[in-house]
């Protein structure tokens, strides 16, 4: 039975999780939720995923919501079908962790505030804060000459093999690089870039992008 | 590399920083939970040492805690939480981290709960109502407004969960639940916030179960014991 994940196929949450099943060759259904009509805040959304938020997965009688949480879950459960995502030993998946650790806070505490500035609040008729939007661009400069530094001397986050700490970045980089006038923060680190080269140019990422048509 | 074999309590690991940044204290906890002897090495964070050169070699975002143990230099207090949990297994209150994967996506699910949404307001208020006043910063009463209102509605959903469940991830206490006991002590304890919890019928006895935990009672008393 194919795993249902809820969640519209143009958010970044629900995006990090299906890039998670389409590199463990987990089958999958996505069912919309409309996020502008607020379908995630209404009272029949509220028992999958009590925050009202997306994504959340049901997996038979099973459900679990967090993306983060999600992606750990079929990295493991499917680890003979497909590659290994988590690292081997204990140090290997401790090193998973706390890159993973670092774009949940880090990395993505700003892509957060600036989809919130930049998109969401808009949309919603209230004005941008342009001040909160230089504060959080320059806090991620500061973290991404962290991460040049890092990928200088490896090859992914956790170590030689990417990892889902790699992968959860896919949504958030993307939306840097999508018309906002922030790629340069990427583009402009040699490191950094040949490193968003390679994972964006795995063949589950670019199965999501075609989803997203 | 085959799996290494986890390691005996007799070498103790290394902590950076202060017992009174939240952080910090969330791996204290853990390693008290596992019986795992520790080191805790200060950091003066007044005096700017964690942007040091030396300091940012073992953790290069200049934040606290960061971890050493024999095999392994790491930062995160949630991944440092996690390893410790898996390199000491075999000690200590096992169920920490679960015992199987549904258990263990459980606490997955409410650890990043609490990194998500319960986390971002609640360090917030942490920060304006106990650490603002203590570095002579003023106080902004709009983001302490703002992030009661966020907190409130973050707790009711607790409150619902903790009415189906005796802790988030299940009936076991986790490290789902100890990753709140830093921020919440603060609040609760150290604010006039202390309603957001105490007026929530589960949330209060859920509250009061993990905060009176011994591992818990002992990295308060180093929060509030003066520097060695």
């Amino acid at each position: 039975m194919a795993v249902k994940v809820y969640g519209p196929v143009t958010a970044g949450c629900p995006q990090r999780v299906l890039v998670c099943l389409v590199e463990m060759g987990v089958d999958f259904e996505v069912v919309h939720v409309d996020l502008e009509t607020g379908d995630h805040k209404k009272p029949e959304f509220l028992p999958l995923q009590p925050f009202g938020q997306v994504p959340v997965v049901e997996d038979g009688d099973f459900r679990l919501f967090e993306s983060r949480a999600i992606v750990r879950y079929y990295a493991s459960k499917n680890a003979e079908h497909g590659p290994n995502l988590l690292g081997t030993t204990l140090e290997e998946k401790a090193l998973v962790d706390q890159w993973l650790e670092v774009e949940s806070h880090n990395f993505n505490d700003m892509i957060y505030g600036l989809v919130l500035q930049l998109e969401v609040l808009p949309r919603m008729g209230k004005s941008t804060d342009f001040k909160l939007v230089q504060k959080f661009v320059d806090n991620l400069d500061k973290v991404l000459d962290v991460y040049e530094e890092r990928l200088s001397k490896s090859k992914y986050l956790a170590g030689d093999y990417y990892t889902i700490a790699d992968m959860c970045h896919l949504p958030g980089i993307t939306f840097l690089l999508t018309g906002n006038g922030f790629g340069h923060l990427i583009r402009e680190r040699k490191s950094v870039n040949s490193w968003w080269n390679d994972i964006s140019g795995r063949p589950a990422w670019k199965k999501v992008l075609e989803l997203m048509k | 590399m085959a799996g290494a074999t986890p390691m005996a309590a007799t070498t103790p690991v290394k902590v950076y920083g202060p017992p009174l940044s939240t952080a910090v204290s969330r791996v204290l906890a853990c390693l008290l939970e596992k019986d795992a002897p520790f080191q805790l090495i200060p950091v003066n964070m007044a005096k700017g040492e964690h942007k040091s050169p030396d300091y940012l070699k073992i953790q290069p975002f200049g934040q606290v805690p960061a971890f050493q143990d024999q095999s392994i230099n790491l930062f995160e207090s949630r991944a440092i939480c996690r390893y410790v949990c898996d390199q000491y297994a075999s000690q200590g209150y096992r169920g920490l981290y679960g015992t199987n994967p549904l258990v263990k996506a459980s606490i997955d699910q409410w650890i990043e709960a609490e990194g998500q949404s319960f986390s971002p307001p609640s360090s917030l208020l942490v920060f304006q109502l106990v650490f603002a006043p203590r570095m002579k910063i003023k106080q902004d009463e709009n983001v302490i407004n703002q992030n009661v209102e966020k907190l409130s509605k973050v707790l009711d959903v607790y409150e619902k969960r903790l009415g189906e469940s005796r802790f988030l991830a299940g009936d076991e206490f986790t490290l789902a639940d100890l990753s709140h006991l830093p921020n919440a002590q603060y609040l609760v304890n150290g604010t006039d916030k202390g309603e957001l919890f105490n007026a929530r019928k589960n949330v209060a006895r859920w509250w009061d179960e993990i905060s009176t935990r011994d591992s818990w009672k002992k990295v308060v008393e180093m929060q509030n014991s003066p520097p060695a």
